[in-house]
């Protein structure tokens, strides 16, 4: 996809629908102030719980922060404006060997509070604490995993329904993700007076071609988005997070190593199209694995060789996402009106509205600015995108 | 009226259509009885539909803008639509008159046309999120 001869208003094109993806995500993710907000709260649990006087304290809690809140790439659910926070109660010290006591001293220390009562629910593998109208705080407690018999990072958690300590490592995977999602994509720029691509350079590509949050993290966020809207209705068949999460993040990494691109656009898509060639499937017992990168003999995909239905449903949504991305770009679309249909069918009424509406916003503020102008063809665009235009676009107010 | 005869001239017609021409070349016009009609073919960003566009201009009067096809009517069905005339074919309001943004000596082609093509993105965006975002002089109705 190393389309550098690519016209400079389909790029233009790709780049605005990225613009638009990068709202719908910044409208569904929790803002600055609420990252705050959540980690001021997650501190205080930490320190209600290792506080002295306080029966943990002896085994030297710490809380902190794991899944899509560390990686920083959460969402809001489909219903509800609550976030999901994932934190992790690791004991430095093992209170226990069996890990019922080990959940039953942590739901214990909430239960005997004034203040955590109310708000306390006891899960598999957590406790959540419900903080009307914001967050659900889900504390998953664990204790260190064993130096040179588990990776480092490792930890075990108390698991209810397996009645058994599962391993875990989510310093470990959040780390997996980071350091892809810090490769940035690169563009293949050719150089002036020269032909072949050996003549070209790679570049970073520019800002106005990219997410404002880095493009894996984006991309993870459009993904559960579109998955949060593709199942809204039979939630139980939805692909797992940490399965999207950790196809995607391989086949970026790859992507990005591998390619150069013309647009994030482009880089989306290759991503989102490569993700189930990391899949290893068992050719003798069709067996699927989605291997967790960081605790190798966990397999995500583990309940795809019970359920053959999630394997089916995660196929048929890779399809649907691909084709949905693919259409945006393809200007089969007749009509931004039509856009924000396609978006609103992909991601949801709200935020396909917020997308559109600053579409037209960013096309208004930069006008009012003076630096826009219409081709032949009566596209209005951008000034210094290296689209040939035949006239500026004046300032002025519409009217009546 | 000393002030009145300081005023430019306003541009000759015949330059306006030379100029819409030469921008546009995909657009027709045609100079009948001092009065200017040019069609043309626009499509305001790669996302939206290609409109077939009619300005009518008359040197004292201020130029008429009408989308023909496809007709705003067929896409917005009985929504009241922003910033139209009232009249047939809901002619475009593309600036505020009282403060001369427009006068007879400026170029059709590179005012009302760049607004009437700004005027049919803001509108499809519009369409979907039925909040006009393009900015403006909003007049209520109070």
């Amino acid at each position: 996809m190393n389309t550098i001869l690519t016209h400079p208003e389909r790029r233009l094109a790709k780049s605005q629908i990225v613009q638009m993806l990068d709202v719908i995500c910044q409208s569904i993710e929790p803002t600055e102030t609420q990252y705050n907000e959540a980690s001021e709260r997650y501190k205080t649990i930490g320190e209600f719980l290792a506080e002295e006087g306080s029966p943990l304290h002896c085994f030297e809690p710490v809380v902190y922060a794991q899944g899509s809140m560390r990686i920083r790439a959460a969402i809001r659910p489909m219903h509800g404006k609550e976030f999901d926070v994932d934190l992790v109660c690791e004991f430095k010290k093992m209170p226990h060997n069996n890990p019922k006591q080990v959940k039953k001293l942590v739901w214990e220390r909430f239960h005997d509070s004034d203040r955590y009562r109310g708000m306390a629910v006891e899960k598999n593998r957590c406790v959540q604490l419900q903080y009307a109208g914001d967050f659900h705080m889900d504390v998953m407690p664990c204790v260190p995993g064993q130096p040179g018999w588990t990776k480092e990072g490792s930890v075990w958690v108390p698991d209810k329904k397996l009645d058994d300590w599962k391993s875990s490592n989510p310093i470990g995977f959040a780390a997996f993700v980071e350091t892809a999602a810090a490769k940035a994509p690169r563009q293949l720029i050719a150089l002036a007076n020269r032909i072949m691509a050996r003549a070209a350079s790679i570049e970073p590509l520019p800002a106005e071609r990219t997410f404002t949050k880095p493009a894996l993290i984006r991309i993870i966020q459009v993904l559960k988005r579109h998955r949060d809207q593709s199942f809204r209705t039979n939630h139980d068949l939805a692909p797992i997070s940490v399965i999207v999460t950790t196809l995607a993040t391989h086949s970026y990494a790859r992507s990005v190593s591998q390619n150069t691109f013309d647009s994030v656009y482009d880089l989306m898509l290759e991503v989102v199209s490569g993700m189930p060639e990391f899949i290893r499937v068992n050719q003798q017992t069709a067996q699927y694995f989605v291997d967790n990168p960081t605790h190798p003999a966990e397999n995500f995909a583990e309940k795809w060789n019970s359920n053959p239905e999630l394997a089916k449903s995660f196929f048929g949504w890779h399809r649907k996402v691909v084709a949905e991305i693919k259409a945006l770009a393809e200007q089969e679309i007749e009509g931004v009106d039509n856009i924000g249909t396609a978006l609103e069918n992909s991601f949801g009424t709200a935020a396909a509205n917020q997308a559109v509406r600053a579409f037209s916003a960013s096309v208004r503020n930069s006008t009012a600015v003076g630096k826009t102008g219409v081709t032949a063809a009566g596209m209005v665009v951008p000034s210094g995108l290296g689209i040939r235009t035949v006239s500026k676009n004046p300032a002025h107010n519409f009217h009546g | 009226m000393r002030a009145r005869w300081l005023k430019p001239p306003p541009l000759n017609i015949a330059l306006q259509l030379m100029d819409l021409q030469r921008l546009y070349p995909q657009g027709v016009g045609r100079i009948s009885h001092d009065r200017l009609v040019w069609r043309g073919k626009l499509k305001p960003s790669a996302f939206s539909r290609e409109y077939s566009v009619q300005i009518a201009y008359q040197t004292s009067h201020f130029p008429e803008t009408l989308v023909l096809q496809p007709t705003i009517r067929e896409l917005a069905g009985d929504r009241k639509v922003p910033h139209v005339f009232p009249g047939v074919g809901d002619p475009l309001c593309l600036f505020y008159a009282p403060a001369r943004e427009w006068n007879s000596t400026m170029l059709l082609a590179r005012t009302i046309v760049p607004w009437s093509c700004e005027w049919l993105f803001h509108f499809e965006a519009w369409l979907f999120t039925d909040q006009w975002d393009g900015g403006g002089i909003h007049l209520s109705a109070t």
